[in-house]
């Protein structure tokens, strides 16, 4: 019975080591709370940001260390202040722009939440980041 | 914030307590309960006398145990003198990047007719106007932009962002109109006619557009301890909603609105001749993991704190 409880136990830290070793191979996520999309009036709003990026801050993207060393899949939600959806997108390349997703329309300056799930494919962990980002015209 | 919460809920227990004997929100209807607790001018002269009305708004999330925070709260006083009404509120949305405060006047003015037929029996129309001033504050020293990102180390260098100010104030002007009678209800705001600037980057970046709203709803049940009502609404911010709502005995009320989003609103309305409440939870169905999430929580509460 002793034997049975030990390789029992050997077989848990074994697996649980494992899984340690998987999640240090995890990406590592910057998130923005504050972003300055186009003008209400069509004006666009250029920046100088590094690498001669003109209109990094003109939408509500994340910064990933190391993008192309870990394989994952993304789902990017925003929510106004009533807590109704006014974007959504499978892709955090994307961004999003400050505009309702389905009319178009510029949304107004003010608090947004947002949620993204991010899966890595490599261990099928998945890691879900909110929280609150300013609309900044 | 969670001090004013608290504050606001004793005031109003308070109110309770010490004018339990009051009839004057005889006139609550069961339509109102229906309406959105706030930016409905109309109602200041459909309330009755001396109301208090206190609303407060939660995040919440239900995919994870998260503390729940405060993000709005309002509260807002109204009283009727025949077919005049008066009204004043104050509002504020507090988050550790934005803050919005709003104060504001109503008037409206109301008149009653009953007609011999089921719609329009005991209709009564108010139109309505108000002024607000809002502030707008913005603390640029918890702001942090994409430009700031390094890829390997997160936040490392400064924004290169430039706005003109970090506090903002203005002045907006509403107009309310509500119809209603014993079998139907509809008001329609008109928000921001004034299309004040609110920009914090540039003076003519950012202007707040005329905004219409409307929720309306017709009765389809009638019977004697229970009636059941369609709902539609439309907001700029939130879209359109298609609903339905049931109440019993005149005292419960749940109603469940959807929008083409997925986004989905469930409300439970109390309401006595001295004490209109309800408890609304707004979610959002994720396509990514198919569940319900990222909810809101509102709670609002009006009582009466005199005699008629």
């Amino acid at each position: 019975m002793r034997s049975l409880l030990l390789f029992t136990l050997l077989i848990a830290v074994t697996l649980g080591c494992k899984k340690q070793d998987e999640g240090q191979q995890s990406i590592k996520v910057y998130i923005p709370n504050a972003f300055r999309p186009d003008d209400m009036n069509g004006a666009q709003s250029l920046s100088p940001c590094p690498g001669g990026d003109m209109e990094c801050n003109r939408s509500f993207k994340v910064g990933i260390s190391n993008p192309d060393s870990v394989d994952f899949e993304a789902d990017m939600a925003i929510y106004n202040s009533r807590g109704l959806k006014v974007f959504h997108s499978h892709s955090l390349a994307e961004g999003w722009n400050g505009r309702e997703q389905q009319i178009g329309d510029y949304l107004p300056q003010g608090i947004y939440r947002y949620m993204f799930h991010i899966r890595q494919l490599n261990n099928g962990s998945v890691r879900i980041y909110k929280g609150e980002v300013l609309l900044l015209r | 914030m969670k001090h004013i919460y608290t504050l606001l809920m004793l005031l109003a227990a308070g109110m309770l307590k010490a004018y339990a004997q009051t009839d004057s929100l005889n006139r609550f209807n069961v339509y109102k309960s229906l309406l959105q607790e706030t930016s409905t001018p109309a109602l200041v002269a459909d309330n009755g006398k001396h109301i208090v009305h206190i609303d407060t708004r939660l995040g919440v999330n239900t995919t994870e145990s998260q503390t729940l925070h405060t993000d709005y709260a309002q509260i807002s006083y109204s009283t009727q003198w025949r077919k005049h009404g008066f009204g004043a509120y104050y509002n504020t949305s507090i988050s550790d990047l934005h803050t919005i405060k709003t104060g504001g006047i109503q008037y409206g003015f109301g008149f009653s007719f009953n007609k011999n037929n089921k719609l329009l029996a005991n209709t009564k129309i108010v139109a309505a106007t108000g002024i607000s001033i809002t502030q707008e504050h913005t603390s640029y020293n918890n702001l942090r932009y994409y430009d700031q990102i390094d890829n390997q180390y997160g936040f490392i260098t400064t924004t290169n962002e430039t706005p003109i100010t970090n506090n903002i104030v203005y002045p907006t002007f509403n107009l309310g109109l509500l119809i209603r009678s014993s079998r139907l209800f509809a008001n329609m705001t008109l928000h921001d006619l004034n299309q004040p600037q609110n920009g914090m980057y540039s003076s003519t970046g950012s202007q707040k557009e005329i905004r219409f709203a409307l929720n309306s709803g017709l009765k389809f049940i009638d019977l004697d301890q229970l009636s059941g009502w369609v709902l539609i609404d439309y907001d700029y911010e939130e879209l359109d909603h298609l609903g339905i709502a049931v109440a019993y005995r005149n005292l419960y009320m749940l109603s469940g609105k959807l929008n083409k989003y997925s986004s989905g609103t469930i409300r439970l309305s109390y309401f006595k001749p001295r004490i209109r409440a309800f408890l609304q939870y707004t979610s959002n169905k994720n396509p990514y993991t198919g569940y319900f999430e990222y909810g809101t929580l509102s709670m609002g509460l009006a009582t009466g704190i005199t005699k008629q």
